[in-house]
Order: C-alpha cells, then structure tokens, then sequence
C-alpha cells in the first residue's frame, strides 16, 4: 500500500529556489519541494516531489498527510527501538549507566511525540475528510519516500546524526542557530555522499500542508481554477468527535502533544505545534525541540571505539525465514515473541483504526466503546514495550549470543477495516485468540521464565474477548 | 536453669473487628493471586473453633467454602483472637505465651489479669457533651466466661446499655496451650432515642438514648456563615465534610440529627502477669467497624499506608527492596480492586446533585466550573479498568513509568487544573474533601520502583 505514495512521487533536481516563501506554494503549477541535505553547501539546488497528478488542494493535502503520517509512524518505531537498545549488561561503570539510561528516556519521550504528531495529522486528514494514514512499508525502508532510509537498529553516533538532519530546521535557522558547520561535519560523518543517502528534511512537508490550509488573497477575476487552498466547506467542524484528543488519549496528562482541528486556525496551529516540536522549518525552544535534544546526545554521544551504549542488537530484525541471516530470527523462543510482537503490533492499529470511525459521546454520561478501545490501545504500547525486552535479551540465533534480537515492527498484510462495526469487532475478537495462541505456545516453550506475564497476558486477552463478545453478542 | 520472662506483648497490637448479628464468627481465610491481573481469591484457612460456654477451643477447621453469612443470611462478625508473647532474658525474639511456659514459671493460667476499655464516642465528637461517650469496661478478669462489653452513657435511659460485643479468654488445653483473648464485635444495630409520640423507627433496635438528657437529638453542625461569626469555634469543630450523620435537612446548610448511634467501638485491652513479685502488662488496640462487602479486594489507600507512613516517615531508603517492589505490586493491584467496584461513567459527570463524584466537590465547595474530571470518551468503567490491568501486567514486564507520573502528589490535592484533577487516584475523595493522593511514602515507593525497573532494564535483567 505504501509504495503506491512513492508511485505517485518523483523526484527531480530543479534549480528553483527554496520553498520558504509560501505564496509561491499557492499558485496552481507549485508543489512542495523537498530539501536535500545532501546539498546542505549548494542551497539552490532542491528535490521535489512531482504531485501534479492532484488537481485539487484538498487531493494534495490529503496525499502529503499521507506521507507525513507514514513518516511520523516510521520514525516512531525507529526511534522506539533505537531507545529500548540503549542499555545492557555490558555497561559496568555507573557513569556509562546513567548516561545510556538518561538517552533512552530523552529518545523515548520523542518517539512518544512523534505518535502524538502521527495522531494529529491523522486528525487533519479527518478533520478534511481524508482517508486515515496507518500504513508504512516494513524496515529497511528505501529513501525515495523517506527523509534517509529508515532503518531499526541499535543507536549509534551515526544513526542518531540521521536523526539529527532529518529533524534539522530549515537553513536559515540553521544560520541563526551558528550551527552550519556542526550540520555540515553531521551530513559527512553519516556518510551521506558516500553511501547516496539523501537526508531529506521532513518539515518541508508540513510547510506544504500549512500553504494549503492558508488562503491567499484571491483575484476577482478570473478565480484560479481549480483553487489552490483548501476550500472551507471541506474543512469540517463537526469531525472533532471523530479526532482524538490528548483528553481521551492519555487521560489529559501532558505528556503527549496530540492536536486537534475544527477550523482553518486551529488547523494551522496543529501543523505549528507539531513542526515547532519536532521536523519543522522553525523551531520554538531549541532544548525542548527533537533536533535540539538529539543534537545534544550526539554531542555527548561515543564515538566509534569509545564505549557502546546500545546492547549489540540486530539491525531490521525479521520474521521472514527467507531473509539473509544477519536479520532473519532463527531463535525458536525469539521467534515465537517476534511473531507475537507483530501481531500485537497489528492489535495497537486496529484499534487505533477503529477508534478514528467511533464517535466521541457528546454528553458525559454517553457511553461508547471508543474510550475502551482507547484503553486497549494504551495498554498495547505497554505490551510491545515489555516484549521488547523480552526480545532483546534473546540471542537472533541460538546458540549464539550476539547479535541479540529486536522487535521486527512488520506490517500486517492489511491494515483495511471491516465496513461493519459489528466485523470490526470480529476482527478484534480474531487477533485476540491469535495472541491467546501465542501465549500457549510461549508457555509451552518457556515453563517458568516468562509465566507470570504470560499468565496476565492470557488473562488480559480473555477479559477483552470477554468484552468484544459482549458487545456482538457472540 | 529457668528462662526469666522480661517482656510481654499481645500481637497483634491492632486488631480491627467486623460487625456481625451471626452467633458464628469469620472464618479464618488468606489470599491468593493465581492470576497477575486478575482479582484475589479467598481461600479458606485453619481457623479455632471456641466453645463460648467454657471458653475452651474445640478444635481447627478449615471450611471448603469461605462464606460470609450464616444459614440464616445473617453476616458473620470477624472476631480477632489477641495473642500474648514474650521475650525471656538475653533473648530478642518474641514466642508465644504457652500454659508450659507458665509453669516454667511456676504460674497457672489463672495468674494472667485482663481488662478491656472500649469506647463508642462519635456523637461526644460532635456535642462535645461528655455525657455522650458511650464506654464499655470489664475490670480485671481471669476466667473464660464471655465478659460483655456494656456501653454506658449517662444520657441513656435508666439501665439502658449498647452492647458493644464481648471478649473471652480463651482456655488453654494441652492441645492449644496458647494465652489468647477473643474480642467479638457488636451485632452492627442501631440505637437511638424513642420515636416520637405516634411515630415507629424500623431502624432502632433499641430506644437507649434520652432526649431529655442530651443534646444529640436534634443536633447539627453548625455550619453557616453566621454560626461561623457568633461561635467560630463550634464552627471550627465541625467535621470536614460536615453532615455525615444520619438526620434531616434543613434549609441551605443544616443536618438535624435523628440522634442516632451505632454499636461500633475502639479501644485497649490490656493484660497483666505478675512474676516474683513484679507486674509485666501489656496492652493492643482493638476496633470495631463495618462488615466488608467487596472482601475479595483492597482500597488503594489504606489505614496500613497511614500507619507505615507514621511509622518509618515519607521516604525510603535507596535502592528500594524486594519487599517494597512487592508493595508496589500490591498498590498497582489494590488500585485496580478500587476502580473495579467504581460507577466511574456516574463518578465523572459534571453535576451539583448527590450521588456523582468530585465534580461536584469541587463546584459546590470552591465554585468551580462544573466539568467532567476525565474525558468522557474514557470514563466508562470497562475502559478504566482495562487501563488498570495493562498497567499491572506492564508490572510483570517490568515497566512502571506512566502510573508513577500519573500519581497524584500530597499537596495537589487542591488543585482545580483540569490536569491535576486527573491525576491518580481519580474520581475519589480525600478525609478533606479534596481529591485523594496516596500518602506520600506510597508515591516515593511507586516512584522508587518505577526508576528501579528503568535501572534492571539497564542491567539486561527485564
């Protein structure tokens, strides 16, 4: 599914100038433009996506969210197991400990961020009656799309200054900020020229966005044709009960920033919050900001030779017993956590999907399933953290023990949801009993080692069947 | 050579009794947690079976089903057993009193003395007439005849008494020789003044208390802004929240009491052992309060959090031990036992009428904007809970991070913000009226535990 984005993208060096001045974004025949930080030196040589096979403003904006969704979902996953590598009985002095403990809570905390910029485009894409963005392709993902191909492996100095361009502001704040050097040594040490990687900046897409939310001042006559903005009557209001807010989310704690949009303004602010956080143009306050904090552990990160942070994971670990041996899990008892992981993996956006289509009760005393599948999907994030020390503490092969396993974040083989409520649930209800195999299966495998998670787990799993059969009737 | 006995004590040193109209006291049962997120089990457990007429023990059973009523669907009293221990010279551990040590010492089990002393004063509480308090004594004793605990008040009619339940020292035999006293609670009725003429009170099981004498029909608390200017320290002493008594309203402001009382109590038992020519004593608390309806689980805050907090301070020691990370365990599951028997859907509505939740607090004592507390696309019971069960399964995963964050902090308890209002634990209220918090000692355990998880993960020990 996602590869069919990248059809519909083509990228060509222009020598147009840079797409700072939004106006320019409004006419007709514009299109977002992509910025190579490849050519950090040479600015006015640019990318840019060919997207003139959308004729109109509202198809433009829908496709970007798209790319925007898929981006936000890519890194989350990248960034989540990036953090949870960080550690590891290798680390003997206190001081090493620390530090490796204090950047996988700075590297979580972003990856939490970028779920609350993935909910809130998903939210600009309902609030404009788009179809919602829960697909990306599976790891190694290839860099036509991307900001740099996307990758899940341990964090090293030279994966985290990929993540530093890519969540880099744009050049002038760049110039502001002193930091064109620092950048420029960052672009060379990734070894960027030399391995072809493009690190595109992701923030240029959500300019994009913001331009076709923004109307210009329109000529009386003629009227361009067919309008470069997003027409008001395709922004609706009423939408907002289908969005999800940080209320319903993380009961109301500030801890995740999820936007939402009933109008133009509040459109606008979401695509600011988001960028002023993390991949935008500009940038609020830069300690606060993903470039600025990723900046600083890179800063103080191990260079090669000095000491490891990360456990010695593998890197794109896969279920794919057909893949090269330095990713495929082989492990049985790995493999069995790996291919229970994917399944709940696939649980969490299933019921994130479902939840999008059920609509917020309007009176406090209204009662819908939403904030149960909200729960669950909460609850999920709190499974695939466990599994995934579970994983990687596990060798990729036994019999061996390095490189250790890691979550593999595969996609379902479609994330398409029943048209029925009633199926939606059925659906829900399959996944479950899937998992419920699984844990047997585990428990079988494993006797005492992991018994007492997989006891909750059975039991978590029987109370939500419980619950889903209830609600069909079933 | 002949231990010397230099210490007594009676264990536990607080027991709290469960009322009960049933002759059959509680069995004995424990808990079990067969299933991580799933509630406790009651298991049934050995338990004495004491003749009450001779006062001696029949013998241990262990019931195949634990049942909280009796044949006739009266509920059983929880009635505590209060065992004395002592410590010989140069000794440091307690063992328990036995007729063999007795006699060691050249003493029967006659030469131990008890008393009890228990007290009913809720409605002295809020007179402050002294001729309120209902107390209850036995004098010295050191037979096994079931000596009555009679609450007396001097504003009780002539020869009226509330039986507040009984205590009986067990007698020792050759197969339990132990030195034990049972407190048996009171029956859980109601007391109070006569009807008025021409009127019946179902409630009163007997009319005990004379209006003529006190004051405690007819109260109320006073509780106006006026009262506050002409009597600011009757003002000051009424409870918060006030009108927590069974009564009447009246007006804008006003309980008037029905001068209702219970046959609840608390108070000491001590006993006494005299040895050449020295008396050791020693004395424990006793309580009686309300059957359990929900046996099978824990409020998350408990009178056990208060007294650990009292007892050891705030703060614990670093790094947090394998017995506070099981606490911890326990608190994330007495949390989830909490909102299981929560109308949390009814507890979040925004409303000024009785029977919702601190929304209402809120509004009514600090003017607040009426707001639901949490969102209500996530207030549905189901939901919560579900959130409760993952965060205690995450427990078996070892993460803890978002329940730490999310714990409210003792001096938040105020706070109207619509984020702190959120915190945990949500929905309830405090002593005060405010939103509740965990004591502090139980926030710094889960924080401790929480940072603890992060550091084995560390280690590659998850």
């Amino acid at each position: 599914m996602a590869t069919r984005l990248t059809r519909h993208l083509v990228w060509t060096a222009t020598d147009s100038k840079p797409a700072a001045d939004a106006a320019d974004l409004f006419s007709a025949a514009a299109t977002p433009q992509l910025v190579n930080l490849a050519t950090v030196k040479a600015p006015s040589v640019q990318e840019q996506p060919n997207l003139d096979v959308f004729s109109t403003a509202r198809e433009r904006a829908v496709y970007l969210l798209h790319i925007g969704a898929e981006v936000e979902h890519a890194l989350m996953a990248q960034y989540l197991y990036a953090a949870y590598s960080l550690g590891g009985p290798h680390l003997t002095t206190p001081e090493h400990q620390r530090r490796a403990q204090q950047w996988r809570a700075t590297v979580l905390e972003i990856a939490r961020e970028e779920m609350g910029h993935w909910a809130t485009v998903n939210n600009l894409l309902t609030l404009i009656g788009g179809p919602l963005a829960f697909e990306r392709e599976d790891y190694p993902i290839p860099a036509d799309l991307y900001p740099f191909p996307f990758e899940l492996e341990p964090l090293t100095k030279k994966s985290l200054g990929k993540y530093v361009l890519c969540e880099m502001p744009n050049e002038e704040t760049i110039k502001d900020l002193g930091l064109q050097e620092e950048m420029e040594q960052i672009r060379k040490s990734v070894d960027a020229d030399k391995d072809k990687i493009s690190v595109h900046r992701v923030g240029i897409i959500y300019d994009a966005v913001a331009a076709l939310f923004t109307p210009p001042v329109q000529p009386k006559d003629p009227k361009p044709t067919p309008p470069s903005f997003i027409a008001s009557s395709d922004i609706q209001s009423q939408s907002i009960r289908f969005q999800v807010s940080p209320d319903a989310w993380g009961l109301g704690y500030k801890d995740i920033l999820i936007e939402t949009a009933n109008d133009r303004t509040s459109a606008l602010n979401a695509i600011k919050a988001i960028s002023i956080q993390g991949e935008g143009s500009t940038i609020g306050e830069f300690d606060k900001s993903h470039f600025g904090r990723f900046l600083a552990i890179y800063r103080e990160f191990a260079g090669e030779g000095d000491w490891r942070p990360a456990r010695e994971v593998a890197k794109n670990p896969t279920t794919d017993q057909s893949a090269p041996m330095d990713r495929r899990i082989t492990n049985k008892i790995a493999l069995l956590w790996a291919r229970l992981f994917n399944l709940r993996y696939r649980m969490l956006l299933m019921y994130l999907a479902h939840a999008f289509r059920i609509e917020a009760p309007l009176k406090a005393s209204g009662r819908t399933p939403r904030g149960l599948l909200l729960s669950w999907s909460f609850g999920e994030m709190y499974n695939l953290r466990s599994i995934t020390e579970f994983l990687m503490a596990l060798p990729l092969h036994e019999g061996e023990n390095e490189p250790l396993a890691g979550p593999p974040f595969e996609m379902p083989y479609s994330l398409a949801i029943g048209a029925r409520d009633a199926d939606r649930w059925r659906l829900h209800r399959d996944l479950l009993l899937s998992s419920q195999m699984y844990v047997k299966a585990l428990r079988d495998g494993t006797g005492k080692q992991y018994e007492k998670y997989l006891l909750g787990l059975e039991g978590a799993n029987q109370s939500a069947i419980d619950q889903v059969l209830t609600l069909i009737g079933g | 050579m002949t231990l010397k006995i230099v210490e007594l004590r009676i264990l536990p040193p607080f027991a709290i009794a469960r009322l009960g109209s049933s002759p059959d006291p509680m069995d004995n049962y424990r808990f079990e947690i067969t299933d991580p997120i799933g509630i406790r089990h009651i298991q049934s457990d050995e338990t004495l079976v004491v003749d009450r007429e001779t006062g001696e023990v029949n013998g241990k059973q262990r019931p195949f089903v634990v049942r909280f009523r009796d044949s006739k669907y009266k509920i059983r009293p929880i009635a505590p057993f209060l065992e004395v221990w002592v410590r010989f010279a140069g000794e440091d551990n307690l063992v328990p009193l036995t007729t063999d040590i007795l006699s060691s010492v050249g003493l029967e089990p006659s030469a131990i003395k008890w008393k009890a002393h228990v007290a009913n004063i809720k409605a002295y509480r809020r007179t402050g007439d002294i001729n309120d308090r209902i107390e209850a004594q036995t004098g010295s004793f050191s037979d096994h005849v079931v000596h009555a605990l009679e609450g007396r008040c001097n504003n009780f009619f002539e020869d009226k008494t509330i039986p507040l339940g009984d205590v009986q020292y067990i007698k020792p035999s050759k197969e339990y020789p132990e030195i034990r006293l049972r407190f048996t609670p009171a029956a859980g009725k109601v007391y109070g003044p006569p009807p008025d003429p021409g009127d019946k009170d179902p409630n009163i099981a007997d009319a005990v208390y004379d209006p003529g004498k006190g004051t405690w029909k007819g109260y109320f608390d006073h509780l106006s802004p006026d009262d506050l200017n002409k009597d600011p320290i009757k003002a000051r002493k009424v409870t918060n929240p006030a009108n927590i008594y069974a009564g009447k309203a009246e007006g804008d402001f006003y309980q008037i009491s029905y001068g209702y009382l219970d046959d609840e109590c608390d108070g000491i038992v001590e006993v006494e052992l005299e040895i050449d020519g020295a008396t050791l004593s020693a004395y424990t608390r006793v309580a009686a309060g309300p059957p359990t309806f929900a046996p099978d689980g824990m409020p998350v805050r408990t009178v056990g959090d208060e007294l650990e907090q009292a007892m050891f301070g705030p703060d614990l020691d670093d790094p947090v031990t394998k017995q506070e990370i099981a606490e911890v365990r326990d608190i994330v599951r007495r949390a989830l036992e909490t909102v299981r028997l929560m109308n949390t859907m009814q507890m979040n509505k925004p409303s000024a009428q009785r029977g919702v939740g601190m929304a209402r607090m809120d509004f009514l004592d600090l003017e607040r904007a009426l707001e639901p507390i949490v969102d209500p696309a996530v207030a549905d019971s189901l939901a919560i809970r579900a959130r409760h069960e993952r965060v205690l399964l995450a427990l078996e995963g070892g993460s803890l991070a978002w329940f730490a964050r999310v714990l409210r902090d003792y001096d938040e308890v105020g706070d109207l913000s619509n984020e702190k209002r959120r915190k945990m634990p949500a929905l309830m209220r405090n002593a005060d009226g405010r939103h509740l918090a965990l004591t502090r000692r139980q926030v710094n355990k889960v924080r401790m535990a929480a940072e603890y998880f992060i550091s084995q993960t560390q280690e590659g020990q998850s």
